[in-house]
């Protein structure tokens, strides 16, 4: 999936969603570029019962983030796309999207501070509403800006996988002496 | 099975053994090294064996915590995830090594421990290293495992009569410092100070160079290479400035359902190689005693003697010794109203020690097994280790039991009377805990609290 913003920080979008859209279907609306990609894919091996974290779904981000050129022409592009996408017109954050049926995304969302929660919480009612009164738009001043648009869940997200993995890597131990 | 002529032929070498055992107990093998490695106390006493321990003891223990469940929590975030490991990996590592980790605190102490297999010292030296110099403390830590080991470490607590009237009586007689609880109660507000940045902060204090002590034992006990330790904290959530302890004494009621105890506590001695070190006290513990170290008699102690028509009854007497202070305690548990009537008896055979109504030969016993329990608490590895590190921490010198021993042998008849005069003269301290209906109140008792 393409996802750049222009303030590096964002690169990881792509492995977050990556590799949680493994298991549950990106949100509707919004579109990537490489889900065809994924969709071609016959089916993922699941190694236990929790999802393992994968980097192994095809993505050219890694590609086009290790040379700066290409970056500096997918940024532009990547901007607009997920302006484009419309979700911070609704008020929401690229974190809000990440699907929360998973075990590790609820265990996330367990673990984030009392005010991010909140805040959280808050966002998808409030974006709820919106497309309830849907030609109405909420005030500008509602609406995330580009820089407001930072991960807050993906990295738990990320350390979580990084427990699972390393369980299910313990589990698998062979000791050689 | 053994003729009459066969005992009376041990007899004797059953004494000189006594006394050749007494003689290794100031062997230099039972004593400690102590060295400084890298601005780290480290005391090392050199055994030969298979297996090896190593104890690190922070001087962070309930006295020195900033809020109430500092302690505890640091006590629980031990071998949780550090900055190189996860908790995980730690503990199948330690699996794979086939050792024992564990962590304990006291009133004084955050104690974290290793035992091992010699060959792996280098590993558990590390290990220890980086649970003191390395933590991580995540909040998610704190809320998924260690609020919730603290929440069952308090089921256990408070569900003990006995530990309540225990903390109590420090609380009492000490107020705070020695008096906080060592584990906060259920309805003390102590999760609003809990969380991961604190603890960093109250860690990286405690486990700051000055503060801690290395204490090993084994084959190859003096390879415990240097352990790189931190700064002290400046932030707001470091140790509490370590007040001198002041005694207070008073009385205190807890009705509760969980079970009935009384404790009688007296300001008692503090702990060997401090100023306030009295050896009397833990001869004068010995000779009311109350619980018999022989199956099937009463003992010879005082206060065994003076409860036997009491069927439902515990009888225990403890001197509690602390780094600049101790606290003498006699406990007792069982039915309400035994309680009651025999708690009248305890202070009735305090009286007679004061008197010097007392058999020469009783506290001959009194001394014999006073030493034992010094000499077998620190032998003892789970005690000997804290003691030790303690002693060292606190700016004395390590426990000696060569020392200890000498010391006791020298407690005469004289410093035994006077010591439970000195306790009758005071002001005691008198915690009741359970159904009070039946529980006496100090004046009832003769005492003045």
């Amino acid at each position: 999936m393409m996802y750049i913003d222009a303030s590096g920080v964002n690169d990881c979008h792509l492995q977050t969603s990556a590799s949680s859209f493994r298991f549950a279907q990106p949100p509707s609306g919004h579109l990537v570029f490489n889900r065809t990609a994924l969709s071609n894919l016959p089916s993922f091996p699941r190694a236990s019962e929790y999802p393992v974290f994968t980097m192994s779904a095809p993505s050219i981000t890694n590609y086009i983030v290790k040379r700066p050129w290409l970056k500096r022409w997918m940024t532009p592009l990547a901007n607009w796309y997920t302006d484009a996408a419309g979700y911070r017109k609704l008020g929401l954050k690229f974190d809000d999207l990440i699907p929360e049926e998973s075990e590790v995304v609820q265990k996330a969302i367990k673990r984030l501070p009392s005010k991010e929660a909140y805040d959280r919480v808050f966002r998808i009612r409030r974006a709820f509403q919106v497309l309830l009164h849907f030609p109405h738009s909420p005030s500008p001043n509602e609406q995330i800006k580009p820089h407001e648009d930072v991960e807050y869940l993906s990295p738990i997200i990320r350390e979580i996988e990084k427990e699972n993995k390393e369980r299910d890597d313990l589990d698998n131990l062979v000791v050689r002496k | 099975m053994l003729s009459r002529s066969s005992l009376s032929r041990n007899a004797p070498r059953a004494l000189s053994a006594g006394r050749r055992a007494m003689a290794s107990a100031a062997n230099p093998t039972f004593q400690y090294d102590v060295t400084e490695a890298a601005g780290v106390k480290v005391a090392n006493r050199e055994v030969n064996g298979a297996t090896g321990t190593l104890a690190l003891v922070a001087k962070a223990g309930s006295r020195y915590q900033p809020f109430p469940g500092f302690s505890d929590a640091l006590d629980k975030f031990a071998f949780k995830t550090t900055l190189k490991r996860s908790a995980l990996r730690i503990t199948r590592e330690v699996e794979l090594l086939g050792g024992q980790i564990s962590s304990t605190h006291s009133r004084e102490n955050v104690v974290l421990r290793a035992k091992f297999l010699a060959n792996d010292l280098p590993y558990f030296t590390e290990l220890l290293a980086e649970v003191a110099g390395k933590p991580k403390f995540t909040d998610h830590e704190l809320n998924e495992v260690v609020s919730q080991l603290l929440k069952y470490q308090q089921d256990a607590v408070y569900s003990s009569a006995e530990t309540v009237a225990t903390d109590a009586a420090h609380g009492v007689a000490f107020h705070r410092g020695l008096g906080a609880p060592i584990t906060p109660s259920q309805s003390t507000p102590y999760e609003k100070y809990l969380s991961g940045d604190a603890l960093a902060q109250f860690a990286q204090d405690a486990y700051s160079k000055s503060n801690i002590a290395l204490v090993a034992t084994g084959p190859n006990s003096a390879d415990v290479s240097k352990i790189s330790p931190t700064g002290a904290s400046a932030g707001q959530y470091k140790l509490q400035a370590s007040e001198p302890t002041k005694y207070f004494g008073g009385e205190q009621r807890l009705p509760s359902k969980t079970g009935n105890a009384v404790v009688i506590a007296f300001p008692g001695s503090s702990a060997f190689g401090t100023a306030g070190y009295k050896p009397e006290a833990s001869v004068l513990a010995a000779l009311l005693g109350g619980e018999s170290s022989i199956k099937w008699t009463p003992g010879f102690s005082l206060l065994s003697k003076a409860t036997q028509g009491f069927s439902f009854l515990n009888v225990s007497t403890k001197n509690l010794a602390y780094s600049d202070a101790g606290l003498f305690t006699v406990t007792l548990t069982g039915a309400a109203d035994q309680i009651g009537a025999a708690s009248k008896n305890v202070v009735d055979a305090l009286k007679k020690a004061a008197a010097g109504e007392v058999a020469s030969e009783d506290i001959q016993k009194a001394i014999a097994l006073a030493k034992f329990s010094a000499l077998e608490s620190v032998q003892t590895l789970e005690t000997g280790l804290e003691a030790t590190g303690s002693g060292l921490v606190h700016g004395s010198k390590a426990y000696q039991i060569g020392e200890i021993a000498q010391a006791l042998e020298k407690v005469t008849e004289q410093q035994v009377k006077e010591a439970a005069q000195t306790f009758l003269s005071g002001k005691a301290t008198l915690v009741s805990v359970g159904d009070v209906h039946h529980l006496p109140y100090a004046e009832d008792i003769g005492l003045s609290a």
